[in-house]
Protein backbone atom coordinates (compact mmCIF):
# COMPACT_ATOMS: atom_id res chain seq x y z
CA UNK A 1 0.00 0.00 0.00
CA UNK A 2 1.49 3.39 -1.05
CA UNK A 3 1.11 5.33 1.48
CA UNK A 4 2.33 8.71 0.49
CA UNK A 5 0.80 11.78 -0.28
CA UNK A 6 1.26 13.06 -3.55
CA UNK A 7 0.83 17.12 -4.24
CA UNK A 8 -1.06 17.35 -7.32
CA UNK A 9 -3.92 14.48 -5.72
CA UNK A 10 -6.69 16.46 -3.61
CA UNK A 11 -8.72 13.35 -2.58
CA UNK A 12 -6.48 9.92 -1.09
CA UNK A 13 -8.31 6.96 -0.48
CA UNK A 14 -5.90 4.57 1.30
CA UNK A 15 -6.89 0.74 2.21
CA UNK A 16 -10.09 1.59 3.72
CA UNK A 17 -12.26 -1.03 4.45
CA UNK A 18 -16.36 -0.61 5.04
CA UNK A 19 -19.54 -2.46 5.83
CA UNK A 20 -22.72 -1.73 6.79
CA UNK A 21 -23.92 -3.14 10.22
CA UNK A 22 -22.52 -6.88 11.18
CA UNK A 23 -22.87 -7.64 7.52
CA UNK A 24 -20.36 -10.23 7.10
CA UNK A 25 -18.86 -9.15 3.36
CA UNK A 26 -17.55 -5.33 3.32
CA UNK A 27 -18.75 -3.47 0.66
CA UNK A 28 -15.73 -1.51 0.29
CA UNK A 29 -12.71 -3.51 0.96
CA UNK A 30 -8.91 -2.40 1.29
CA UNK A 31 -9.59 0.23 -1.69
CA UNK A 32 -6.95 2.48 -2.84
CA UNK A 33 -7.93 5.39 -4.72
CA UNK A 34 -6.69 8.90 -5.73
CA UNK A 35 -7.87 11.89 -7.50
CA UNK A 36 -5.91 14.69 -8.69
CA UNK A 37 -6.38 18.14 -9.16
CA UNK A 38 -8.87 19.44 -11.54
CA UNK A 39 -8.97 16.07 -13.18
CA UNK A 40 -12.63 14.00 -14.17
CA UNK A 41 -12.43 10.67 -13.39
CA UNK A 42 -15.04 7.92 -13.98
CA UNK A 43 -16.69 5.12 -11.54
CA UNK A 44 -17.86 2.85 -13.56
CA UNK A 45 -19.27 -0.97 -12.30
CA UNK A 46 -22.45 -2.47 -11.80
CA UNK A 47 -25.19 -1.83 -9.98
CA UNK A 48 -24.85 -2.44 -6.12
CA UNK A 49 -20.92 -2.96 -6.15
CA UNK A 50 -20.21 0.17 -3.69
CA UNK A 51 -19.91 2.63 -6.28
CA UNK A 52 -22.22 5.54 -3.81
CA UNK A 53 -20.78 3.97 -0.97
CA UNK A 54 -17.32 4.68 -1.78
CA UNK A 55 -18.67 8.54 -2.50
CA UNK A 56 -20.06 8.95 0.76
CA UNK A 57 -17.15 7.78 2.18
CA UNK A 58 -14.73 9.77 0.18
CA UNK A 59 -16.95 12.82 1.08
CA UNK A 60 -16.73 12.26 4.74
CA UNK A 61 -20.33 10.89 5.05
CA UNK A 62 -19.33 7.75 6.11
CA UNK A 63 -16.30 6.38 8.02
CA UNK A 64 -14.44 3.51 6.91
CA UNK A 65 -13.83 0.64 9.55
CA UNK A 66 -10.09 0.61 8.06
CA UNK A 67 -7.83 3.17 6.09
CA UNK A 68 -8.49 6.43 5.70
CA UNK A 69 -9.52 9.38 3.57
CA UNK A 70 -7.44 12.22 2.67
CA UNK A 71 -8.53 15.51 1.39
CA UNK A 72 -5.64 17.66 0.26
CA UNK A 73 -3.24 16.05 2.43
CA UNK A 74 -5.37 15.83 5.34
CA UNK A 75 -6.46 12.86 7.09
CA UNK A 76 -10.22 12.98 7.67
CA UNK A 77 -10.48 10.24 10.91
CA UNK A 78 -7.08 12.11 12.51
CA UNK A 79 -8.87 15.34 12.32
CA UNK A 80 -11.31 17.07 15.28
CA UNK A 81 -14.31 17.96 14.29
CA UNK A 82 -13.76 21.99 13.47
CA UNK A 83 -10.79 21.14 10.83
CA UNK A 84 -12.90 18.33 9.64
CA UNK A 85 -16.07 20.57 8.60
CA UNK A 86 -13.43 22.98 7.30
CA UNK A 87 -11.55 20.69 5.19
CA UNK A 88 -14.69 19.29 3.78
CA UNK A 89 -16.34 22.39 2.91
CA UNK A 90 -14.21 22.18 -0.09
CA UNK A 91 -15.83 19.07 -1.24
CA UNK A 92 -19.70 18.91 -2.72
CA UNK A 93 -21.37 16.05 -3.71
CA UNK A 94 -24.67 15.33 -5.58
CA UNK A 95 -27.23 12.94 -4.69
CA UNK A 96 -28.85 9.86 -6.88
CA UNK A 97 -31.75 10.48 -5.10
CA UNK A 98 -31.46 13.97 -5.40
CA UNK A 99 -30.79 14.95 -1.88
CA UNK A 100 -32.49 18.68 -2.63
CA UNK A 101 -34.67 20.12 0.15
CA UNK A 102 -38.50 19.56 -1.19
CA UNK A 103 -39.88 21.93 1.90
CA UNK A 104 -37.52 24.61 0.43
CA UNK A 105 -38.33 26.33 -3.20
CA UNK A 106 -35.36 26.30 -5.71
CA UNK A 107 -34.21 29.68 -4.69
CA UNK A 108 -33.95 28.78 -1.24
CA UNK A 109 -32.13 25.35 -1.59
CA UNK A 110 -29.24 27.45 -2.73
CA UNK A 111 -29.83 30.32 -0.02
CA UNK A 112 -29.66 27.64 2.24
CA UNK A 113 -26.53 27.19 2.18
CA UNK A 114 -25.09 30.11 1.63
CA UNK A 115 -27.02 30.94 4.98
CA UNK A 116 -25.62 28.22 6.90
CA UNK A 117 -21.80 28.54 6.13
CA UNK A 118 -21.04 31.89 4.75
CA UNK A 119 -20.78 35.07 6.14
CA UNK A 120 -22.51 36.88 2.67
CA UNK A 121 -25.03 39.59 3.08
CA UNK A 122 -28.77 38.43 1.94
CA UNK A 123 -28.36 40.47 -0.86
CA UNK A 124 -24.73 38.96 -1.91
CA UNK A 125 -26.01 35.20 -1.80
CA UNK A 126 -29.16 36.48 -3.06
CA UNK A 127 -26.42 37.53 -6.61
CA UNK A 128 -24.24 34.12 -5.44
CA UNK A 129 -27.47 32.01 -6.28
CA UNK A 130 -29.00 33.80 -9.21
CA UNK A 131 -25.62 33.77 -11.21
CA UNK A 132 -25.44 29.77 -10.28
CA UNK A 133 -29.02 29.41 -11.60
CA UNK A 134 -28.10 31.66 -14.93
CA UNK A 135 -25.17 29.07 -15.19
CA UNK A 136 -27.21 25.58 -14.78
CA UNK A 137 -30.25 26.68 -16.73
CA UNK A 138 -32.64 27.55 -14.06
CA UNK A 139 -33.17 31.12 -14.14
CA UNK A 140 -37.31 31.86 -13.86
CA UNK A 141 -37.92 28.85 -11.72
CA UNK A 142 -37.00 30.23 -8.33
CA UNK A 143 -40.09 30.44 -6.74
CA UNK A 144 -41.07 26.00 -7.79
CA UNK A 145 -40.57 23.16 -5.18
CA UNK A 146 -38.05 20.40 -6.49
CA UNK A 147 -40.98 17.91 -6.18
CA UNK A 148 -42.72 20.53 -9.36
CA UNK A 149 -39.90 19.97 -11.87
CA UNK A 150 -38.52 17.16 -13.92
CA UNK A 151 -35.45 14.91 -13.57
CA UNK A 152 -33.43 16.63 -15.49
CA UNK A 153 -34.30 19.94 -13.83
CA UNK A 154 -33.84 18.48 -10.44
CA UNK A 155 -30.04 17.00 -11.26
CA UNK A 156 -29.44 20.79 -12.66
CA UNK A 157 -30.55 22.07 -9.13
CA UNK A 158 -28.60 19.27 -7.62
CA UNK A 159 -25.36 20.38 -9.04
CA UNK A 160 -26.01 24.03 -9.04
CA UNK A 161 -26.36 23.19 -4.60
CA UNK A 162 -22.99 21.40 -5.00
CA UNK A 163 -21.47 23.84 -6.36
CA UNK A 164 -22.97 27.20 -4.65
CA UNK A 165 -19.98 27.13 -1.85
CA UNK A 166 -17.43 27.00 -4.91
CA UNK A 167 -15.88 24.13 -3.95
CA UNK A 168 -12.55 22.25 -5.08
CA UNK A 169 -13.94 18.76 -5.18
CA UNK A 170 -17.61 17.53 -6.48
CA UNK A 171 -18.80 13.99 -6.29
CA UNK A 172 -21.46 13.38 -8.88
CA UNK A 173 -23.40 10.09 -7.62
CA UNK A 174 -25.14 8.61 -10.73
CA UNK A 175 -26.12 12.35 -12.55
CA UNK A 176 -27.88 10.70 -15.39
CA UNK A 177 -29.93 7.76 -13.82
CA UNK A 178 -33.80 7.89 -15.07
CA UNK A 179 -32.84 10.50 -17.66
CA UNK A 180 -33.42 10.29 -21.35
CA UNK A 181 -30.65 10.52 -23.93
CA UNK A 182 -30.73 13.98 -24.76
CA UNK A 183 -31.40 15.17 -20.98
CA UNK A 184 -28.41 12.33 -19.92
CA UNK A 185 -25.85 14.41 -22.40
CA UNK A 186 -27.01 18.06 -21.45
CA UNK A 187 -26.35 16.69 -17.72
CA UNK A 188 -22.88 15.44 -18.80
CA UNK A 189 -22.04 18.72 -20.76
CA UNK A 190 -22.91 21.25 -17.61
CA UNK A 191 -20.71 18.98 -15.66
CA UNK A 192 -18.10 18.93 -17.80
CA UNK A 193 -18.13 22.62 -18.58
CA UNK A 194 -18.67 23.67 -14.87
CA UNK A 195 -15.44 21.49 -14.50
CA UNK A 196 -13.65 23.47 -17.13
CA UNK A 197 -14.87 27.16 -16.09
CA UNK A 198 -13.89 26.48 -12.10
CA UNK A 199 -11.03 23.73 -12.34
CA UNK A 200 -12.96 21.14 -10.02
CA UNK A 201 -11.62 17.62 -9.25
CA UNK A 202 -14.71 15.77 -10.15
CA UNK A 203 -15.73 12.24 -9.30
CA UNK A 204 -18.49 10.69 -11.33
CA UNK A 205 -20.34 7.70 -10.27
CA UNK A 206 -22.04 5.98 -13.48
CA UNK A 207 -23.27 2.51 -14.63
CA UNK A 208 -22.99 4.09 -18.43
CA UNK A 209 -20.06 2.72 -19.76
CA UNK A 210 -20.59 4.66 -23.35
CA UNK A 211 -21.19 8.26 -21.10
CA UNK A 212 -18.09 7.37 -19.18
CA UNK A 213 -16.02 6.34 -22.41
CA UNK A 214 -17.05 9.29 -24.47
CA UNK A 215 -16.05 11.87 -22.20
CA UNK A 216 -13.01 9.49 -21.65
CA UNK A 217 -11.94 9.79 -25.25
CA UNK A 218 -12.65 14.06 -25.92
CA UNK A 219 -11.20 14.75 -22.64
CA UNK A 220 -8.85 12.56 -20.96
CA UNK A 221 -10.36 11.44 -18.39
CA UNK A 222 -9.54 8.54 -16.31
CA UNK A 223 -11.93 5.23 -16.21
CA UNK A 224 -11.49 3.23 -12.65
CA UNK A 225 -13.87 0.35 -12.49
CA UNK A 226 -15.28 -0.85 -8.95
CA UNK A 227 -16.22 -4.53 -8.15
CA UNK A 228 -17.11 -6.12 -5.26
CA UNK A 229 -15.63 -3.35 -3.39
CA UNK A 230 -11.98 -2.75 -5.14
CA UNK A 231 -11.01 -0.89 -7.55
CA UNK A 232 -10.20 -3.90 -10.87
CA UNK A 233 -8.64 -1.34 -12.92
CA UNK A 234 -7.89 2.11 -13.61
CA UNK A 235 -6.86 4.05 -17.14
CA UNK A 236 -8.09 5.82 -19.74
CA UNK A 237 -11.24 4.68 -22.37
CA UNK A 238 -8.45 2.43 -24.63
CA UNK A 239 -6.87 1.12 -21.38
CA UNK A 240 -10.20 0.04 -20.34
CA UNK A 241 -11.30 -1.39 -23.24
CA UNK A 242 -8.19 -3.35 -23.77
CA UNK A 243 -8.55 -4.85 -20.10
CA UNK A 244 -6.95 -8.53 -19.77
CA UNK A 245 -9.40 -8.70 -16.56
CA UNK A 246 -12.07 -11.15 -17.62
CA UNK A 247 -14.82 -9.00 -15.32
CA UNK A 248 -13.99 -5.67 -17.13
CA UNK A 249 -13.49 -7.57 -20.58
CA UNK A 250 -17.30 -8.96 -19.84
CA UNK A 251 -18.26 -5.38 -18.63
CA UNK A 252 -17.24 -3.56 -21.48
CA UNK A 253 -18.31 -5.61 -24.16
CA UNK A 254 -21.59 -6.33 -22.60
CA UNK A 255 -21.13 -10.12 -22.47
CA UNK A 256 -23.69 -12.40 -21.17
CA UNK A 257 -21.63 -15.09 -20.14
CA UNK A 258 -18.26 -14.51 -17.52
CA UNK A 259 -17.50 -13.55 -14.09
CA UNK A 260 -19.84 -11.02 -13.64
CA UNK A 261 -22.97 -13.10 -14.76
CA UNK A 262 -21.96 -16.16 -12.57
CA UNK A 263 -21.48 -14.15 -9.52
CA UNK A 264 -24.83 -13.34 -9.97
CA UNK A 265 -26.38 -17.17 -10.79
CA UNK A 266 -24.50 -18.04 -7.64
CA UNK B 1 -45.52 25.22 15.99
CA UNK B 2 -48.38 25.70 13.94
CA UNK B 3 -48.18 22.04 12.32
CA UNK B 4 -47.15 20.66 15.53
CA UNK B 5 -50.05 22.22 18.14
CA UNK B 6 -52.35 24.57 16.24
CA UNK B 7 -53.92 21.47 13.98
CA UNK B 8 -53.90 19.46 16.69
CA UNK B 9 -56.56 21.06 18.21
CA UNK B 10 -59.69 20.02 16.95
CA UNK B 11 -59.45 16.35 17.57
CA UNK B 12 -58.02 16.56 21.52
CA UNK B 13 -60.70 19.13 22.61
CA UNK B 14 -63.36 16.65 21.20
CA UNK B 15 -61.65 13.58 22.72
CA UNK B 16 -60.79 15.48 26.14
CA UNK B 17 -64.64 16.69 25.83
CA UNK B 18 -66.34 13.53 25.70
CA UNK B 19 -63.78 12.01 28.46
CA UNK B 20 -65.03 14.78 30.75
CA UNK B 21 -68.74 13.97 30.18
CA UNK B 22 -67.72 10.31 30.41
CA UNK B 23 -65.86 10.66 33.53
CA UNK B 24 -69.12 12.72 34.87
CA UNK B 25 -71.51 9.61 34.24
CA UNK B 26 -69.36 6.93 35.37
CA UNK B 27 -68.27 8.29 38.68
CA UNK B 28 -71.79 9.55 39.32
CA UNK B 29 -72.72 5.99 39.11
CA UNK B 30 -70.23 4.54 40.71
CA UNK B 31 -70.77 7.14 43.76
CA UNK B 32 -74.56 6.33 44.02
CA UNK B 33 -73.75 2.52 44.38
CA UNK B 34 -71.25 2.64 47.11
CA UNK B 35 -71.73 6.10 48.84
CA UNK B 36 -75.38 6.77 48.05
CA UNK B 37 -74.51 10.29 47.02
CA UNK B 38 -72.71 12.28 44.01
CA UNK B 39 -71.55 15.41 45.52
CA UNK B 40 -67.96 14.82 45.32
CA UNK B 41 -68.42 13.62 41.46
CA UNK B 42 -67.36 16.93 40.54
CA UNK B 43 -64.00 16.91 42.74
CA UNK B 44 -62.88 13.23 42.02
CA UNK B 45 -63.70 13.85 38.50
CA UNK B 46 -61.32 17.43 38.09
CA UNK B 47 -58.76 16.11 40.39
CA UNK B 48 -58.62 12.83 37.95
CA UNK B 49 -58.30 14.75 35.02
CA UNK B 50 -55.78 17.34 36.00
CA UNK B 51 -53.37 14.41 37.98
CA UNK B 52 -54.01 12.07 35.21
CA UNK B 53 -56.12 12.41 32.31
CA UNK B 54 -55.81 15.58 31.04
CA UNK B 55 -51.63 15.38 30.16
CA UNK B 56 -51.51 11.45 29.37
CA UNK B 57 -54.59 11.76 27.00
CA UNK B 58 -53.29 14.73 25.14
CA UNK B 59 -50.05 13.58 24.65
CA UNK B 60 -51.20 10.00 23.71
CA UNK B 61 -53.01 11.93 20.76
CA UNK B 62 -50.20 14.40 19.80
CA UNK B 63 -48.03 11.53 19.78
CA UNK B 64 -50.43 9.75 16.98
CA UNK B 65 -50.41 13.19 15.02
CA UNK B 66 -47.29 14.83 15.26
CA UNK B 67 -44.80 11.76 17.09
CA UNK B 68 -45.97 9.66 13.47
CA UNK B 69 -45.47 12.97 11.53
CA UNK B 70 -42.02 14.07 12.62
CA UNK B 71 -40.73 10.26 12.16
CA UNK B 72 -42.26 10.20 8.75
CA UNK B 73 -40.89 13.53 7.82
CA UNK B 74 -37.00 12.27 9.06
CA UNK B 75 -37.34 8.91 7.61
CA UNK B 76 -38.27 10.54 4.01
CA UNK B 77 -35.77 12.79 4.51
CA UNK B 78 -33.19 9.67 5.06
CA UNK B 79 -34.56 7.94 1.75
CA UNK B 80 -33.97 10.62 -0.65
CA UNK B 81 -30.62 11.66 1.04
CA UNK B 82 -31.61 14.97 2.09
CA UNK B 83 -29.97 14.17 5.93
CA UNK B 84 -26.91 12.95 4.08
CA UNK B 85 -26.84 16.85 2.52
CA UNK B 86 -27.21 18.09 5.38
CA UNK B 87 -24.14 16.14 6.60
CA UNK B 88 -22.39 17.63 3.65
CA UNK B 89 -23.52 21.09 4.71
CA UNK B 90 -21.88 20.41 8.18
CA UNK B 91 -25.47 21.08 9.94
CA UNK B 92 -26.10 19.44 13.01
CA UNK B 93 -29.00 17.52 12.82
CA UNK B 94 -30.15 17.60 16.71
CA UNK B 95 -29.68 21.62 16.46
CA UNK B 96 -31.91 21.91 13.12
CA UNK B 97 -34.45 19.33 12.97
CA UNK B 98 -34.73 18.06 16.23
CA UNK B 99 -34.45 21.10 18.61
CA UNK B 100 -37.23 22.70 17.04
CA UNK B 101 -39.71 20.20 16.67
CA UNK B 102 -39.10 19.51 20.93
CA UNK B 103 -39.68 23.61 21.74
CA UNK B 104 -42.69 23.14 19.75
CA UNK B 105 -44.07 20.19 21.12
CA UNK B 106 -43.28 21.29 24.57
CA UNK B 107 -45.08 24.40 24.20
CA UNK B 108 -48.21 22.42 22.56
CA UNK B 109 -48.41 19.29 25.08
CA UNK B 110 -48.65 22.17 27.93
CA UNK B 111 -50.77 24.47 26.24
CA UNK B 112 -53.08 21.90 25.04
CA UNK B 113 -53.03 19.51 27.78
CA UNK B 114 -54.08 23.08 29.93
CA UNK B 115 -56.92 24.08 27.45
CA UNK B 116 -58.15 20.48 26.97
CA UNK B 117 -58.83 20.18 30.82
CA UNK B 118 -60.64 23.47 30.66
CA UNK B 119 -63.00 22.13 28.01
CA UNK B 120 -63.58 18.53 29.46
CA UNK B 121 -64.15 20.67 33.12
CA UNK B 122 -66.86 22.62 31.04
CA UNK B 123 -68.26 19.69 29.42
CA UNK B 124 -68.35 18.08 33.15
CA UNK B 125 -69.88 21.31 34.40
CA UNK B 126 -72.79 20.93 31.74
CA UNK B 127 -73.59 17.77 32.18
CA UNK B 128 -73.20 17.85 36.03
CA UNK B 129 -75.82 20.73 36.06
CA UNK B 130 -78.18 18.47 33.93
CA UNK B 131 -77.59 15.23 35.14
CA UNK B 132 -76.92 15.50 39.01
CA UNK B 133 -78.90 18.81 39.59
CA UNK B 134 -75.19 20.92 40.73
CA UNK B 135 -75.12 24.20 39.65
CA UNK B 136 -72.21 25.42 37.08
CA UNK B 137 -71.10 27.57 40.28
CA UNK B 138 -71.31 24.83 42.76
CA UNK B 139 -69.60 22.48 40.32
CA UNK B 140 -66.27 25.06 39.54
CA UNK B 141 -66.53 25.38 43.82
CA UNK B 142 -65.76 22.24 44.31
CA UNK B 143 -63.19 21.78 41.54
CA UNK B 144 -61.36 24.73 42.52
CA UNK B 145 -61.49 23.41 46.33
CA UNK B 146 -60.11 19.99 45.44
CA UNK B 147 -57.70 20.29 43.01
CA UNK B 148 -54.51 22.61 44.41
CA UNK B 149 -52.16 24.19 42.61
CA UNK B 150 -49.51 21.73 42.62
CA UNK B 151 -51.43 19.34 40.78
CA UNK B 152 -51.49 22.25 38.27
CA UNK B 153 -47.61 22.48 38.33
CA UNK B 154 -47.68 18.16 38.33
CA UNK B 155 -49.97 18.26 35.53
CA UNK B 156 -47.77 20.39 33.60
CA UNK B 157 -44.67 18.68 34.50
CA UNK B 158 -46.04 15.58 32.83
CA UNK B 159 -47.10 17.82 30.20
CA UNK B 160 -43.77 18.74 29.11
CA UNK B 161 -41.67 15.56 29.95
CA UNK B 162 -44.00 13.67 27.74
CA UNK B 163 -43.72 16.42 24.86
CA UNK B 164 -40.29 16.01 25.00
CA UNK B 165 -40.52 12.20 24.48
CA UNK B 166 -42.46 12.69 21.49
CA UNK B 167 -40.18 14.74 19.20
CA UNK B 168 -36.99 12.44 20.42
CA UNK B 169 -38.21 9.07 19.83
CA UNK B 170 -39.99 10.15 16.79
CA UNK B 171 -37.00 11.43 15.48
CA UNK B 172 -34.85 8.39 16.78
CA UNK B 173 -37.10 6.22 14.59
CA UNK B 174 -36.70 8.50 11.61
CA UNK B 175 -33.18 8.56 11.84
CA UNK B 176 -33.03 4.78 12.16
CA UNK B 177 -34.80 4.01 9.59
CA UNK B 178 -34.33 1.40 6.72
CA UNK B 179 -34.50 2.67 3.10
CA UNK B 180 -37.50 2.36 0.76
CA UNK B 181 -41.23 3.45 1.53
CA UNK B 182 -42.30 0.71 3.36
CA UNK B 183 -39.65 1.53 5.94
CA UNK B 184 -40.64 5.36 6.81
CA UNK B 185 -44.32 3.52 7.68
CA UNK B 186 -42.47 1.57 9.78
CA UNK B 187 -40.33 4.00 11.27
CA UNK B 188 -44.34 6.15 11.53
CA UNK B 189 -45.88 3.07 13.70
CA UNK B 190 -43.12 2.47 15.85
CA UNK B 191 -42.79 6.00 16.55
CA UNK B 192 -46.41 5.81 17.77
CA UNK B 193 -45.72 2.74 19.56
CA UNK B 194 -42.70 3.53 21.38
CA UNK B 195 -43.77 6.86 22.48
CA UNK B 196 -47.15 5.94 23.90
CA UNK B 197 -45.68 3.03 25.51
CA UNK B 198 -43.19 5.43 26.96
CA UNK B 199 -45.33 8.14 27.83
CA UNK B 200 -47.95 5.32 29.78
CA UNK B 201 -44.32 4.14 31.52
CA UNK B 202 -43.13 7.75 32.31
CA UNK B 203 -46.50 8.34 34.07
CA UNK B 204 -46.74 5.78 36.41
CA UNK B 205 -42.65 6.79 37.40
CA UNK B 206 -43.62 10.43 37.83
CA UNK B 207 -46.50 9.42 39.50
CA UNK B 208 -44.81 7.35 41.86
CA UNK B 209 -42.64 9.69 42.54
CA UNK B 210 -45.21 13.20 42.83
CA UNK B 211 -46.43 10.48 45.98
CA UNK B 212 -43.22 9.85 47.08
CA UNK B 213 -42.21 13.39 47.37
Amino acid sequence: MDTSINENEVVKAQGITFRYGDAPQPVIDLLDLSLKRSEVLFLIGLSGMGKTTLLKILAGLYSPQTGDVFIQGAPLAMLNSKDRRMILRRVSMTFQRSGLFDSLTVLENLLFPLKELTLFSPEQSLKVAQKILSQVELRGSESKFPFEMSGGMQKRLGIARALVLEPEVVFYDDPTAGLDPITSKHIVELILKVHKEKETATLIATSELDLALGVSRKNLARIAFLHEGRILQIGTAEEILDSNNPVVFQFVRGLLKGPLTRLESE
Amino acid sequence: MYLLGVQSVPIIFVSLGFVGLMMILELAFHMRLVLKHDALVPAFSAVLMVRELGPVITCLLLTSRIGAGIAAEIGSMKVTEQLDALKMLSIDFIDYLVIPRWIGAVFSACTLTVLSIAVALFGGAFLATQKLGTSPGEYLNTVFFFVKFSDVVRCLIKAAIFGTLIPFIAAYQGFTCGTGSAAVGEAATQAVVRTSLSIIIADFILTYLFYAI
